[in-house]
């Protein structure tokens, strides 16, 4: 009888050489795989921009004459620190609602004045009045667009930012 | 047979194939990490895309998406392969050490042993510690590494809800102990009885002529038909009350 050890399989599963010596013998196309998409990810993430936002909560106050005149004239003044004087201006975009869930509207910067301390900036939104009369609540939350980051830095600062 | 004896027997019978381990390994670890991906990067598309209505970030999220979908792929081929490879040698290796084992066995043994119940053993049972590896081991890790990612994950969205979780998974690891307590007993009891069954098999057929001879086809395609529905009944229940009967 032959013995068993000396009897071979007598075939192999993967018989090329992409299938055999490549994926089998070593795991270098796996790590090439790994590199190629982390490299490809990271390439990405560092040559796209995208926006960071600023929140803020605020009450909405009415400028009686405009509004009994033209039913506009809500705004919402925030304070915001002053490292932000740079990176926001009257064109900067501004969502607000008043719930978390609830439906967004745009508000539009009035006006950006440094405040007495010296150390924040007061914002005045200006809010549609046909849209603060659709909400119940006065509080309102607003983000506001402060500047485009690299996407790898959006990402290394989202947890601090929110 | 105590346990660390068992992980040697593994452990001898796994080393040729370090490499195929380790390989086997990467691949699961990574496609397991970049599963945990997909979610991250759908709720930064409804953040930016929808929320936000920022456009422009939609194109990368979706390049970035068929990359990582493309590299998930990849690998997922890759370890079909080398899980297939594995699969084999590792399997072939196993058999051939049982058969040498029954052959060197005593002719007293094998003279009482069951052959239906030999067949199983050599054909089925064997796999099992391959199916172990793969998904007690390999699994296990790339699962436990999940469950890490995950309470960091949700440690930055809510603390209170990290302790929440850290509190709910060694309750979820006790329930799925116990039930699988009691799964292994059911599983260790219908294989008892298969191997009993296929053993009788083996033997009818091996004795067929005999029973066409003494005209009792009837009586065993009845009792056949018998065995069988207890198989399935025991499978579909595990329960002890539809233990087979066998006749002597």
């Amino acid at each position: 009888m032959v013995p068993l050890k000396k009897i071979k399989l007598g075939f192999e599963i993967s018989t090329s050489l992409h299938d055999f010596a490549v994926t089998v013998k070593s795991p270098v196309i796996v790590l090439l795989i790994i590199a190629l998409t982390t490299s490809s990810l990271l390439y990405i993430s560092c040559t796209n921009y995208t926006s960071i936002y600023l929140k803020a909560d605020g009450t909405v106050q009415s400028d009686s004459i405009q509004k009994d005149r033209t039913k506009d004239g809500s705004y919402v003044r925030i304070n915001v620190d002053k490292r932000y004087a740079g990176a926001l201006d009257k064109q900067s975009p501004v969502i607000w609602y008043c719930d978390k869930n609830g439906r967004r509207y745009e508000g539009h910067i009035d006006s950006i004045l440094t405040n007495a301390d010296n150390s924040s900036l007061s914002i005045k939104v200006l809010l549609s009045g046909a849209d603060v009369e659709k909400e119940h609540s006065k509080n309102v939350s607003l983000e506001l667009l402060v500047k485009k980051v690299r996407i790898i830095d959006k990402l290394s600062m989202k947890a601090v930012e929110e | 047979m105590k346990r660390s004896k068992r992980w040697q027997i593994i452990l001898k019978f796994a080393r040729p194939y370090k490499i195929t381990f380790l390989t086997l390994f990467i691949c699961i670890i990574t496609t397991s990490f970049i599963g945990m991906l997909y979610p991250y990067i759908f709720g930064l598309l409804i953040d930016e895309v929808f929320y936000h209505k920022n456009i422009d970030f939609f194109k990368v999220i979706v390049i970035s998406y068929c990359i990582l979908y493309l590299g998930e792929q990849l690998l997922h081929l890759v370890l079909n392969y080398v899980a297939a490879y594995f699969a084999t040698r590792f399997n072939f290796d196993i058999k051939r050490k049982l058969y040498e084992k029954i052959l060197k066995m005593k002719a007293g043994y094998l003279n009482d042993i069951q052959t239906g119940n030999l067949i199983t053993v050599i054909n089925s049972d064997s796999e099992q510690i391959y199916e172990f590896i793969h998904w007690n081991v390999f699994y296990l890790a790339a699962n436990v590494l999940r469950l890490l990612l995950s309470i960091v994950f949700v440690a930055l969205i809510n603390v209170k809800l990290m302790l929440l979780m850290i509190v709910v998974v060694p309750v979820s690891v006790y329930v799925s102990r116990h039930f699988g307590k009691i799964v292994k007993e059911k599983v260790k009891l219908y294989r008892d009885q298969y191997g009993k069954y296929i053993s009788w098999v083996f033997e009818i057929l091996k004795g067929m002529r005999e029973v066409q001879l003494f005209g009792v086809e009837r009586h065993v395609t009845r009792y056949f038909v018998k065995q069988c529905a207890s198989l399935v009944r025991l499978k579909r229940s595990g329960g002890l009350h539809y233990r087979i009967e066998f006749e002597d």
